[in-house]
């Protein structure tokens, strides 16, 4: 065997039969010019590359829930392999970033035969839209870069002259205002943005005001993964890690099962993270956490006895808490309206009982009064939630009532004690970057228009032309959530510069009717992707991986965890005639006759130098911080950009080639983290976000802000507020209990596939995961379905199809349907056959502007007429 | 139908097989007989099994290889005899053909090739035996296998060179029977077996046999149906004989001439062994992870 | 040097399939090819259900079915103990896989013969761990000398579950540290 190797390394091998060896496997592309190599080879090619190819750092840059090490094996300018961290000895305390089934996938995806390879334009359409009931069904043509940009050009000219920027609605995905084009468009006199709530659901704004966040992130409000050791008792409330937080987290959480800690989950779903964990199973119904949690405080306020059970911590309440009982409550407001009377039924006459909650939340009484008691001040507990359960509609108190169930039992502050969201990249690791990524040093362009479209509305707003303005979307910008006020609107042109939005917001059923109708649609990307099928213009960008190189990690928030950055480089020359985002903004705006310079006054490779040189680590002391990385002249000679050099704790070149530097982290260590520990010790030099500097049980700022957004009502103290689409939606008649046309309601967790959207076309992860909706068996067989029959699942928003899996682990009377599938509707029938989540979902914005993903109701039945086949089986979407 | 050459190969190597058993004991009983139609079809058949046995192979231009490993791999043994057979067989019916004179040669290589694959014929059963597929691994399928070598020989000699054996007809006829009444009982053994079984391969396998019942039903059918015409009186020209007396008679009157049940009846076991064997492989399921 | 062969530690596994990937990626497979396999199962009934997920490949197993059934010695024992599959002398019979009671060997339609794991053997001739092994986010899944890793993981180490074949078929080198709920009479295979 290994002589045969020998042999085949001896001879020096064509660039050609690489092309071969990158192809093996799946069909894929070869590199530009080199034509596409689509053909299999055997003979050991894998050992065979590590011999005359070099490894290379390769972006994994999604919002995919983690933040992993990838290394590419390049041979010849072409990827033969992938690989993931090595660079150091692997162990809990200092664990290897390892890269998920999805970053290992990346070659297949970058190379896929169906990426985008040159401009196209529909062929029907004609500047002021031409025949737009085509949008998703018309053939392509391909069209050269400078036809492409002329019609865009010419039509924002055409559409500012006659109906002002406003007219343009610009889709950057998370933000409008952080993609390249965004500058482009900000110069051109600026744009029509559009927010959504996304991962936090109504933790965007609630945290802030009611003084529930840490250093202004959510992240940092749970201790770091040393000190959940340290915890007897682990309650989790929506949280999937092994799913949704890919990279080290969920080996995290078994570090603590391995010291000891009993697990809880709270959700309709017995998810792999519970399985593994051993956790016990609290199965509540979809958007009822609410009525669940005042049970438990009603419980713990009837049963505790502060000698004989002591259960509540009422120093900490009142010391550190604003409303909780008639004593507590802020200056002029009525103390009747307290949280603590609210729960006991005071003054409403309908306390707040398990048996009350039972009804709603679908967990046993019984249950409900055992899992108070797990919450006891005297145990070590840490109540950990995700944020897919205040992803549902009218929960804008959620995590103000999570806030009030930490506080009143004392888990906030402490060694062993926390309450707070935890999700994504940053999962069970609390606490401050201590890695910081450095900034490209681009000077921000300002948008002159302030209309700010939220997802909940701005597909009706297209179509009826009118929504309501609620201040800026941008988390980042200081005038969000103002006073609701309704304004016309007009749009013309949509332009998709990133995100996944047709397909990842609310109502997709109305987004592709609103795409119909506009005069055009602009969409950057890489395949054909639900944006792009539905748009006029579809331009090639490239991946990461076809860019000068960059970073990831580095910071908080959905960028990684705390403990390292990731630099990459460029694997590959761009493909076929792709370019990237920023190469189409500058082109765009010489087009439109602004100055590029302006636009960008310095190119992508000095951006890259910028970030490189500002990035930032911290100390020994675990306080300071100093740069980290040591650069020379010959770098910045070799790298062709101006700068100065500086010393750093890793140099240039070994950071190129690691890949990523890490903090070596041991129990102990300087950089240990316990969230709220300045609060407790000093509330009052260490005030919080909110308008008092405390814990707010009772917020006059949440409720005032929400209320005067004017999409629905709520209170100042955590209460139940019936969601839209919630579980008492699935009844005609809530009283008699008879159920309504949707019996059943509808969850989308995040799914292994893909992110989001994005890795769902690679075959290898559709051959891994087949994307089933998961049904309860019982509701199934109810239903006539039996196991991995097709089902039609049908909203009072649109139609979809899914092959069944029958599992015990799902709750009765809940449909989990995986989060992010292409649509793929079916033009004859309607129906959606790809199984996309917001297919089923609607326009129905309430309380501080919230996507309500989680909160959707449907019926599900035997769907006769044809069975599905798999998703691995269908064809790729290759265009040329 | 990927099954189709493995059905192809081993009913003609075990018609073939089944053959030359019975000009073997042919030639015991009559020493001037030279069976020259059964020699020569069981030549043709040998050859055409092996060659079908070929397009099984995802490289048949490497089969040789598979000859390396007689002391440990029932395929490769089953190669070997299968090989040694046919060469056998061959060259009988090229004597016959080529050099009728040299009939010691001949009298003895019919028995030789008779031993050999009533041999071969037990390797072929216990390739499937040997096999990770419980609805293979029970003792029915060697009776299986003998049963089909051993009716298809016994009706297509008769069909082919009864004439040379009149001693021998009733006999042949008998074993027929007495073949399949054997395949009956075992198929009920295994039945009770695979229902029994609670391993998820075989409960599949069992599950997939009863989804062809029809077929199954098919294959018994044409099965009873030839063996039950050679076995029982069938009115042929209003005298009631046995169709295997009928082609004693009619072969010692009417020259070369048989009758047409005698065709009928060997046409009707094959294509029942040969619905049989399609079954067999239909059956199949690996078992593994998850099946066990 | 004793039997090389697996550690699986069920209890850590999430079933995410990373292995999977890592390995079809050392291999360069196509759809439908598989040299590691991640299947999910799932115990008990509402509201008390369990799971668990099984990793497997080739067990290089003592015993091996395959080799003693090949016939042209594709199949072999290589110098360490593994089992190794000879490209130049398969002629694609399939005998392997209907002999191999775990499902590991697959057959390749663009060059007629078959392939499975071969522990990758040519990483580990350089000195690494297999793809698989480095690739899993759990730390489920090692490599090694079976009498080190028993000594290292602990005594109840199982060889057989109630969705494997008797280990004495084939003698797999396997440790499967299990998930009590894998030891269930019938657990359900799910496709998720
Ligand atoms: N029903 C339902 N809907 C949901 C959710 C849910 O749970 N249920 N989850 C919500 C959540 S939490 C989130 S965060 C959002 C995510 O919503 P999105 O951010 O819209 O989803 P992604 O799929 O991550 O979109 C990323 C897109 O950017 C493209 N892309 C990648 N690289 C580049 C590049 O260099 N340039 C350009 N121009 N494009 C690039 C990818 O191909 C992909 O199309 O979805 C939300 N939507
Ligand atoms: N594989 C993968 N990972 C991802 C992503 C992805 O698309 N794919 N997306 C990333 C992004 S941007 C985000 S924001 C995170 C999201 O991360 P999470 O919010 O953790 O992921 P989800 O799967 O939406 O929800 C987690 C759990 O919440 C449960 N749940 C849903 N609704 C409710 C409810 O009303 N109440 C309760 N108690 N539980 C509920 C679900 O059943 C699930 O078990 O995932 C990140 N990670
Ligand atoms: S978790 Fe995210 S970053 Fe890590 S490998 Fe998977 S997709 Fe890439
Ligand atoms: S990578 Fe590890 S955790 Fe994931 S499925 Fe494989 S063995 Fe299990
Ligand atoms: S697992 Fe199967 S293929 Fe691997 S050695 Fe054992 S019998 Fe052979
Ligand atoms: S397919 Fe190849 S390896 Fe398998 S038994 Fe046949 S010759 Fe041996
Ligand atoms: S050892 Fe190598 S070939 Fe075997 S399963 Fe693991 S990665 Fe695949
Ligand atoms: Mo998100």
């Amino acid at each position: 065997m290994s002589s045969l190797l020998k042999k085949i390394t001896d001879n020096k091998i064509s660039r050609r039969s690489f092309l071969k060896a990158t192809a093996a496997g799946t069909a894929s592309l070869a590199l530009t010019g080199c034509g596409s190599g689509l053909a299999s080879v055997d003979g050991n090619i894998n050992a065979l590359g590590e011999e005359q190819g070099e490894w290379v750092s390769a972006a994994c840059w999604h919002n995919c829930g983690g933040r992993c090490l990838n290394k590419a094996l390049v041979v010849d300018g072409v990827v033969v392999r992938q690989k993931t961290d090595d660079t150091h000895e692997d162990s809990p305390d200092y664990p290897q970033q390892r890269g998920c089934l999805r970053g290992r996938s990346q070659r297949q995806q970058v190379f896929g035969a169906d990426r985008l390879k040159y401009p196209m334009k529909r062929k029907n359409w004609q500047p002021g839209g031409g025949d737009k009931s085509l949008r998703g069904k018309d053939e392509w043509e391909r069209i050269s870069w400078d036809e492409a940009l002329t019609y865009i050009a010419d039509e924002l000219q055409r559409v500012k002259k006659d109906y002002g920027n406003r007219s343009i609605l610009h889709i950057g995905g998370w933000s409008s205002r952080i993609t390249d084009i965004s500058r482009t468009l900000g110069l051109f006199g600026g744009y029509a943005e559009y927010w959504n709530t996304n991962s936090f659901g109504s933790w965007a704004m609630t945290p802030k005001k009611v003084g529930f966040l840490q250093l202004g992130v959510w992240d940092q409000t749970v201790n770091d993964r040393f000190d959940m050791r340290n915890c007897e008792t682990v309650i989790m409330l929506s949280m999937n890690p092994a799913w949704s937080a890919m990279g080290s987290s969920s080996w995290h959480y078994l570090q603590a099962k391995k010291a000891g800690a009993k697990f809880i989950g709270i959700d309709p779903f017995y998810n792999e993270s519970y399985s593994m964990l051993g956790a016990e199973w609290v199965p509540v119904r979809p958007s009822t956490d609410s009525a669940l949690l005042l049970a438990i405080a009603n419980v713990l306020l009837t049963k505790d006895h502060p000698t004989m059970n002591p259960l509540i911590d009422w120093d900490f309440l009142n010391k550190y808490c604003l409303g909780f009982d008639a004593d507590h409550m802020p200056e002029g407001e009525d103390p009747k309206g307290n949280f603590k009377d609210y729960v006991l039924g005071t003054y409403d006459g309908v306390p707040k009982t398990p048996a009350w909650a039972s009804e709603i939340c679908g967990v046993d009484k019984v249950q409900i009064e055992k899992l108070a008691l797990e919450f006891r001040k005297d145990k070590k507990v840490a109540f950990l939630c995700g944020m897919a359960s205040a992803r549902t509609t009218n929960s804008d108190n959620l995590p103000q009532l999570i806030m009030t169930i930490g506080a009143m039992t004392g888990h906030m502050g402490k060694s062993g004690h926390m309450t707070g969201s935890t999700m994504h990249a940053t999962s069970g690791n609390g606490g401050p970057a201590l890695v910081c990524a450095g900034s490209n040093g681009l000077p921000g362009i300002a948008n002159p228009v302030d209309d700010s479209i939220n997802a909940g509305e701005v597909w009706d707003a297209i179509l009826t032309g009118k929504y309501t303005f609620t201040g800026s979307g941008d988390f980042t910008s200081a005038d969000q959530y103002k006073s609701g006020e309704q304004r016309d609107i007009d749009i013309h042109i949509i332009y998709h510069s990133g995100g996944a939005t047709l397909q990842t917001s609310d109502g997709m059923t109305k987004g592709i009717e609103a795409h119909r109708k506009v005069d055009l649609v602009v969409s950057h990307s890489q395949f054909v992707t639900t944006n792009s099928k539905y748009a006029d213009i579809v331009l090639p960008v490239t991946t990461e991986w076809e860019k000068v190189g960059g970073f990831s990690g580095g910071s908080l928030v959905h960028s990684g965890n705390r403990e390292m950055l990731i630099m990459y480089s460029q694997i590959s020359e761009p493909l076929f005639e792709a370019k990237s985002d920023q190469w189409i903004a500058n082109e765009l705006a010489k087009k439109l006759g602004l100055n590029e310079k302006e636009a960008f006054p310095f190119d992508e490779k000095q951006q890259f130098f910028n970030a490189l040189a500002s990035a930032t680590v911290v100390n020994e002391d675990g306080k300071t911080y100093g740069p980290l990385v040591t650069i020379t002249d010959a770098d910045i000679k070799e790298l062709g950009v101006t700068g100065k050099p500086q010393t750093g704790k890793i140099t240039y070149p070994e950071l190129k080639e690691k890949g990523v530097y890490q903090v070596k982290r041991s129990q102990g260590d300087n950089y240990g983290y316990i969230a709220y520990e300045d609060f407790v010790k000093d509330p009052e030099n260490n005030p919080l976000t909110s308008e008092s500097g405390k814990l707010e049980i009772y917020s006059r700022q949440l409720a005032k802000t929400v209320n005067d957004m004017g999409f629905s009502k709520i209170q100042a103290i955590p209460s139940y507020i019936p969601p839209v689409n919630g579980y008492q939606d699935t009844f005609q008649d809530w009283e008699s209990k008879a159920k309504g046309e949707y019996p059943y309601q509808v969850i989308n967790p995040h799914y292994l596939r893909r992110s989001h959207t994005v890795f769902d076309n690679v075959k290898w992860l559709q051959e891994a995961w087949h994307n089933p909706v998961f049904l309860n068996t019982k509701d199934a067989q109810a239903n006539g379905i039996g196991n991995g029959e097709t089902v039609l699942i049908t909203s009072p928003y649109g139609k979809i199809l899914r092959n069944a899996c029958l599992t015990e682990r799902v709750r009765p009377g809940v449909v989990a349907l995986p989060h992010g599938a292409w649509v793929d509707v079916d033009e004859k029938t309607g129906i959606d056959k790809g199984g996309a989540d917001n297919i089923l979902s609607g326009q129905v914005p309430t309380g501080q502007g919230v996507s309500g993903f989680n909160t959707g109701i449907a019926k599900i039945e035997k769907y006769s007429a044809s069975k599905l086949i798999s998703d691995v089986e269908k064809p790729a979407r290759i265009v040329f | 139908m990927e099954n189709l050459s493995l059905i192809l190969f081993s009913i003609c190597i075990q018609a073939a097989i089944g053959i030359m058993i019975f000009v073997a004991l042919g030639k015991s009983l009559n020493k001037e007989g030279q069976f020259k139609p059964a020699i020569v079809t069981a030549a043709g058949l040998a050859i055409v099994g092996l060659l079908a046995s070929l397009l099984h192979l995802g490289r048949p231009l490497a089969a040789l290889n598979s000859l390396a490993h007689f002391g440990t791999s029932w395929l490769s043994r089953e190669i070997w005899f299968t090989a040694i057979f046919t060469g056998l067989t061959v060259l009988a019916a090229v004597l016959i053909l080529v050099k009728p004179t040299a009939k010691g040669a001949i009298n003895v290589l019919a028995p030789l090739a008779a031993v050999v694959g009533l041999v071969d014929v037990y390797v072929m059963a216990s390739i499937y035996n040997y096999a990770s597929v419980p609805a293979w691994q029970h003792g029915s399928i060697y009776v299986e296998f003998y049963a089909a070598a051993i009716s298809l020989g016994a009706i297509l000699f008769l069909a082919l060179s009864g004439k040379e054996a009149a001693s021998l007809k009733k006999a042949a006829s008998l074993t027929v029977g007495a073949a399949v009444a054997l395949q009956v009982a075992a198929m009920v053994l295994y039945y009770i077996q695979l229902g029994t079984s609670d391993n998820l391969a075989a409960g599949q396998s069992l599950a997939l046999l009863n989804s062809m019942s029809g077929v199954m039903a098919m294959k018994w059918l044409f099965i009873l149906l030839g063996a039950g015409m050679l076995m029982f009186p069938v009115g042929i020209g209003g005298t009631k004989v046995s169709a295997g007396q009928a082609a004693v008679e009619v072969a010692a009157t009417t020259e070369g001439a048989l009758s047409t049940t005698v065709y009928l009846a060997a046409a009707l076991v094959v294509v029942g062994q040969i619905i049989g064997r399609y079954l067999f492989y239909a059956v199949m399921v690996i078992n593994t992870v998850g099946l066990s | 040097m004793g039997k090389l062969g697996f550690y699986f530690d069920m209890e850590a596994c999430i079933g995410c399939r990373t292995c999977q990937i890592a390995c079809k990626d050392k291999n360069n497979n196509k759809i439908g090819v598989l040299y590691r396999r991640v299947r999910n199962f799932e115990t008990g009934v509402y509201p008390r259900p369990d799971g668990f997920n099984y990793s497997s490949s080739c067990n290089h197993c003592a015993e091996a079915k395959c080799v003693k059934g090949c016939p042209t010695g594709a199949m072999h024992y290589a110098e360490d103990g593994t089992v190794q599959h000879n490209k130049d002398k398969c002629i694609g019979c399939k005998y392997c896989i209907w002999n191999c009671p775990y499902g590991a060997p697959q057959f390749l339609e663009e060059s007629g013969i078959v392939g499975k794991c071969d522990s990758c053997k040519s990483l580990r001739d350089q000195g690494e761990n297999p793809a698989c092994v480095d690739a899993c986010i759990m730390r489920c899944l090692e490599f090694g000398d079976l009498e080190e890793l028993k000594a290292k993981h602990g005594a109840d180490l199982v060889q057989e579950l109630s969705v494997l074949p008797e280990a004495n078929l084939t003698e797999p080198s396997v440790l499967i540290k299990p998930k009590s709920c894998a030891m269930d009479a019938n657990p359900r295979e799910k496709e998720v």
